[in-house]
């Protein structure tokens, strides 16, 4: 039983429904696997230690309340009920979704002492399907970056795949903890790529669904016109398992849409896929593979064989892989630069010291004085140079030529996807520009910080989903991540088109 | 839309400006280590990034192009907002123990700015 941990999600909630396993004996075997690999988990300002274990979580664990929910589906399965699809399987979530009565901190001081009210419909909906919530992940302070080094909880997650790598981010210590076998499913977050990026470096699988395909009630927000809440798993059938659970409308979240939830798990039958590749016309956009200022074409000469060699496995199941143009790539970045900021810089404005968070200590004279007191020490410097930047460009003067010129070229970005959609069913590409980047390498410079998702921001600004999964490593073992995208609401043909990938090359 | 006339220089964030940003953001200089820090990332960020926005090569599409406030054209497929209601809430003292201070159930802040006349 101690290599449960092992098990993909779908089959441990398969050994749980046959009353194989217990959901306890799960529950213990992952408890113990991050026992072994985890090493201290992350505290504010912690000290750096233990080079060669993950720290994919902000403690502490939720080890009780696991255990009180691994008990009632095993109470249920004695009853003859139905605890659910994902019956015992345990989970994790990334610190920017709120689990009731658990710490929630957005890796931020300034969240340091909140406990949430309330839980996430996404994340409730897991624990309603038998799910069990083991625990809270590390990412970038109020997911303000691509490698999870702007924590304020240390030590810096470490990357299972090489442990003096950055496990990408923000969504970095779920993909890390996913990586390391400490649970077979977690949730992040994606606002520029930060479940598609980690998931990439740390070589697992990770879904961006349709942006409002899942609700974000519950999801502390960073830029609410692009955050998407989704899944991080070993394997594109469990991601598939998570977003048919999650998905739906909510009354809590006017964004999500009302549209019909598939049964994304239950189509990844081979005879399906193997049909629906037969003349499946696949997307191959000439700029993410042409343009040195998109992917360097020595650094990513690994990343660009890796591809190649994921299109001549398509076009042997029967695809064909059809050129297609996305002329504004170059401009998603920039894009990002202005609308992010101006949105978070509004949101962030709630963080003042009164109703929930820090509050200064210091003696101050009067209210402005606290709020700034109460920013000030709470906020780290990455959140700052945000909220400073949104200030700027939404400022009188620059909002209209800024801000506006930002919402058209996210209109023109939109556009470049439904016209190659017109021609293709799916787009492909890398997910990353690079494999995962040192420790230390790029921390501080936020333009080339930024950077790290050129190729995976622009679906968030044209809302598509889209999916990372391992397609090769580098000469240093390092992960290579794949990116399918596909047309609104195609998660089900996105889906069994990552799963025939992971079919044909997975030994 | 008409054609933007910005030059790059224009956003440049020198040491007054930033005073003034930290100031609308209630954010205060922490140290004059941290405020290079900032100035030097924000200029950088819009010397290189930012001001790709402004490229006039795209004022004949943008011209054309509706701003887009999402990505997914939303409305057809959400539920249509429900009517405002008042709903009491069973929880209030759970939301004020989230509060840093609390009084007769009341936040308790410091007193704003103010004169007295």
């Amino acid at each position: 039983m101690s290599d449960l941990w092992n098990l993909s999600a779908v089959e441990l909630r398969d050994a749980v429904r046959n009353r194989n396993v217990s959901a306890m004996e799960a529950l213990d075997a992952c408890l113990a696997r991050i026992e072994a690999v985890e090493g201290a988990s992350g505290t504010l300002y912690g000290p750096e230690t233990e080079p060669d274990r993950v720290h994919a979580f902000i403690a502490p664990l939720m080890q009780e309340r696991a255990r009180r929910q691994a008990a009632a589906v095993d109470a249920a399965l004695a009853r003859g009920d139905d605890p659910g699809p994902l019956a015992g399987v345990p989970f994790a979530v990334k610190d920017i979704l709120c689990v009731k009565d658990t710490p929630t901190t957005a890796a931020s001081r300034i969240l340091s002492n909140y406990v949430a009210p309330y839980t996430a419909t996404a994340v409730a909906r897991l624990e309603a399907a038998g799910g069990v919530m083991i625990g809270k992940t590390n990412l970038d302070e109020f997911v303000y970056g691509s490698s999870t080094e702007s924590s304020a909880y240390r030590p810096a997650t470490r990357n299972p795949a090489g442990f003096a790598r950055v496990p990408g981010g923000s969504s970095g210590g779920s993909a890390a903890a996913v990586a390391a076998g400490e649970v077979m499913l977690a949730l992040g977050s994606d606002t520029a790529g930060s479940i598609r990026q980690p998931a990439a470096f740390c070589g697992v699988v990770g879904l961006k669904p349709t942006y409002g395909r899942v609700s974000r009630w519950g999801l502390i927000a960073m830029a609410a016109s692009l955050d998407c809440v989704g899944p991080i798993a070993r394997t594109v059938k469990d991601c598939a398992l998570a977003l048919q659970i999650m998905a739906g409308a909510d009354p809590y979240d006017w964004t999500t849409v009302t549209d019909s939830v598939s049964p994304y798990a239950d189509r990844l039958d081979d005879k399906t896929v193997s049909s629906l590749m037969r003349g499946l016309k696949i997307g191959w956009p000439r700029e993410y593979f042409e343009d040195p200022d998109l992917i360097d074409p020595v650094d990513g000469k690994p990343i660009l064989a890796a591809l190649d060699r994921a299109a001549q496995t398509y076009r042997r199941m029967g695809a064909e892989i059809v050129p297609v143009s996305l002329p504004h790539t170059l401009y998603a970045i920039p894009t990002y630069f202005v609308i992010s900021r101006v949105e978070l810089a509004s949101d962030l404005h709630r963080f003042d010291g009164v109703k929930y968070g820090y509050r200064t200590d210091r003696g101050v004279g009067n209210l402005f004085e606290m709020y700034e007191a109460t920013r000030t020490e709470g906020f780290g410097v990455q959140p700052k140079q945000r909220v400073l930047m949104g200030m700027h460009v939404s400022s009188a003067g620059y909002a209209g030529r800024l801000y506006e010129r930002a919402l058209r070229l996210r209109a023109l970005i939109r556009q470049d996807f439904d016209r190659a959609f017109e021609k293709v069913d799916v787009i492909l590409s890398a997910t990353t520009p690079t494999p995962a980047f040192p420790i230390g390498g790029l921390y501080g410079d936020t333009v080339q910080m930024q950077n790290a998702d050129r190729l995976t921001v622009p679906t968030n600004h044209a809302g598509v989903p889209a999916i990372s999964l391992p397609c090769g490593t580098d000469t240093d073992g390092l992960p290579i991540g794949l990116q399918l995208i596909g047309p609104d609401f195609t998660e089900e043909r996105l889906l069994q088109t990552a799963y025939a990938f992971e079919r044909e090359t997975r030994g | 839309m008409s054609s933007d006339t910005t030059p790059a220089s224009a956003l440049y964030i020198d040491e007054t400006r930033l005073a003034r940003l930290q100031r609308w953001a209630a954010i205060a200089s922490a140290s004059a280590e941290e405020d290079g820090y900032l100035r030097r990332e924000l200029n950088s960020q819009l010397a290189s990034m930012v001001v790709k926005v402004l490229d006039p090569a795209l004022d004949a599409a943008l011209a054309a192009a509706a701003p887009a406030m999402y990505g997914v054209p939303l409305a057809p497929r959400c539920a249509p907002l429900r009517d405002d209601r008042v709903e009491s809430y069973s929880d209030a003292d759970g939301l004020l123990a989230c509060a840093p201070r609390v009084q007769d159930r009341y936040f308790v802040v410091p007193a704003s700015e103010h004169e007295t006349l």
